[in-house]
């Protein structure tokens, strides 16, 4: 037993080391660069990429899709991990409690109990179907009967799912840990399996020539849609990056596997969900691995894809529940992790019901979610290296209210809350993902980073004009 | 061994945040914890390269990275 888990056999303070808010320290920090590239890959390599592949195919061919996805990612990552793992890593602490700078106390529950858990419990929804959609696959193969894409058995195998994906979640981080061991070069392996069975019942000629599935008129606001549609995936890392980067040694083994393993690992399980799509015309491998593979190895693949779906939600909603856990100041602290996590469930649980309006929403849920992640980030990227300069004080931070220099009215700073607002607003300005309309200078700007950057403009502005006197750094 | 003025007023302060977090309704154990930790961590800071902030150079690199995967898919279409 290492000396600092001997302090912590106190059961309140292992307790709160597991579901709280210590900071960790250097001799708690135990991932490597390699141990954090597996985890980003086990997240990426989740079944929500092939999705993400298939949608880019709706409006864009394999290369121009190549490239969307690319420029997307590349951007939408960028300023993810610049505004959750950087500071993360450093304090050993998670992002929500590093953002009371930002938005305040009550600010960050606000954020929390709105933009994340919406955000979360969305994408906790599709893993759920899709989980349904791979067991309603296996039982169709075993039955030798349709049972349909969208049928109550999909509904049966989400339900499932969700009960798995809670008993898992409630054994706690290590249970999932384990899980994801597996799961993470099992899902590698499907991947490459699946581009393989792509080709060899396909062509390169048919993938390199295939039309998009369902473009607009303008070839440019295709791509520029796509691209867009790319950038709001990078960014939907956010609410679980910052948990999981305090876990590393040092910054390097976090920024670039962060960085990299996202990006490489996203980039080939998209382009296998988009050249199926392309194809195939469908992007879900629930769809076409059965007929592809034959009912063997079809059924074995479904089924590890249904299992990956578990873990990838139980991954998931364990960094979203310490955020609520954390934010509720004090409400949930002690209610039973068991309890709190079955509560998450419910609203995914509903959505199951509704497998064919969750699939069909997508692209809207993942744009209009980047929306405010964009956002959010602008503005914790200006708070933290603009206005602190990289210098917070840790003591404060959990003092709160009962502190000084992140105390606000209310324990709202309404200069985060407006200004993530305002970049929301300009992003749906600039981008309606749910009309489709936009502006002409979205096909020059896109949408997520000129909203990234007018949240930290008017963020930094208007923390000078409502907080003159305050100290936003802590002094050397 | 005689305290240094510093010591004692970290310890003053040290002292006051975990009677300010019990007060807020901390568990004293979890208060002192946390105490421990963030002292930890304050000196860390000083000497560990992993409590360093972010250089301008760690930043340009980083960001130059992204620029590149952004002008590859560029090039891309382009071509």
């Amino acid at each position: 037993m290492s000396g600092e888990q001997s302090k912590l056999s106190d059961p309140k303070l292992a307790s709160e080391h597991v579901f709280g808010t210590f900071p960790l320290l250097q001799s708690e920090r135990s991932w490597s660069a390699l141990d954090f590239t597996w985890v980003n890959t086990a997240l990426a390599i989740a079944t929500w990429a092939f999705l993400v592949g298939g949608s880019t195919a709706l409006l864009v061919g394999f290369e121009a899709g190549i490239a969307a996805m690319l420029i997307g990612n590349a951007i939408g990552l960028c300023f993810m991990v610049l505004a959750s793992v950087v500071a993360s890593q450093r304090w050993g602490s998670e992002q929500y409690m590093l953002l009371r700078g930002a938005f305040g106390v009550v600010g960050v529950g606000v954020l929390v109990f709105t933009v994340i858990l919406i955000t979360e419990m969305g994408w906790s929804s599709l893993l759920a179907v899709m989980a349904g959609r791979a067991t309603s696959q296996v039982a169709s193969t075993m039955a030798g009967v349709d049972l349909g894409q969208y049928g109550p058995v999909v509904t049966i195998g989400g339900l499932v799912a969700i009960v798995i994906a809670w008993w898992v979640l409630s054994r706690g981080p290590v249970t999932i840990g384990r899980f994801n061991a597996i799961i993470a070069p099992g899902l590698a392996v499907i991947t490459v399996v699946m581009m393989v069975f792509l080709v060899a019942n396909t062509s390169w000629d048919a993938l390199l020539t295939a039309s998009p599935i369902a473009p607009f008129e303008d070839e440019t606001l295709n791509f520029m849609v796509a691209v867009e549609f790319n950038v709001g995936v990078g960014v939907s890392w956010y609410p679980v990056m910052g948990s999981l980067a305090r876990m590393t040694r040092t910054r390097k083994a976090a920024v670039w596997p962060a960085y990299g393993g996202l990006l490489i690992a996203t980039l080939i399980a998209q382009v296998v969900g988009m050249a199926a799509a392309l194809t195939l015309g469908d992007s879900d491998p629930t769809v076409w691995m059965v007929p592809f593979g034959g009912a063997v190895l079809g059924v074995a693949v479904l089924i590890f894809i249904a299992f990956a779906n578990v873990t990838s939600m139980s991954s998931i909603v364990y960094s979203t529940i310490l955020a609520i856990r954390q934010s509720s100041g004090g409400l949930l602290a002690k209610v039973p992790w068991k309890v709190l996590t079955a509560s998450f469930f419910v609203l995914p649980a509903i959505m199951t019901f509704f497998p064919q309006f969750m699939y069909e929403q997508f692209m809207v849920f993942v744009s209009v979610s980047g929306a405010f992640l964009t956002a959010l980030c602008g503005v914790a990227l200006a708070d933290y290296f603009i206005l602190r300069r990289q210098r917070i004080d840790l003591r404060e931070m959990h003092l709160a209210q009962r502190g000084t220099m992140y105390a606000y009215p209310a324990g709202i700073n309404w200069a985060g809350i407006v200004a993530l607002l305002a970049g929301a607003a300009f992003y749906l300005w600039l981008y309606n993902p749910i009309t489709l309309e936009t502006q002409a200078v979205f096909a020059v700007i896109t949408a997520s980073l000129p909203a990234a950057i007018v949240a930290a403009i008017v963020y930094l502005l208007l923390s000078r004009l409502l907080h003159r006197r305050r100290t936003f750094r802590k002094a050397d | 061994m005689t305290p240094t003025p510093q010591k004692e007023t970290d310890e003053a302060h040290a002292s006051a945040f975990a009677r300010e977090m019990i007060a807020a309704g901390k568990d004293p154990a979890v208060a002192a914890e946390l105490e421990r930790r963030i002292e930890i961590v304050e000196r860390d800071e000083l000497h560990g390269a992993s409590r360093q902030p972010l250089s301008a150079r760690e930043l340009a690199v980083y960001v130059a990275v992204s620029v590149v995967a952004v002008a590859i898919g560029a090039l891309v279409v382009i071509l």
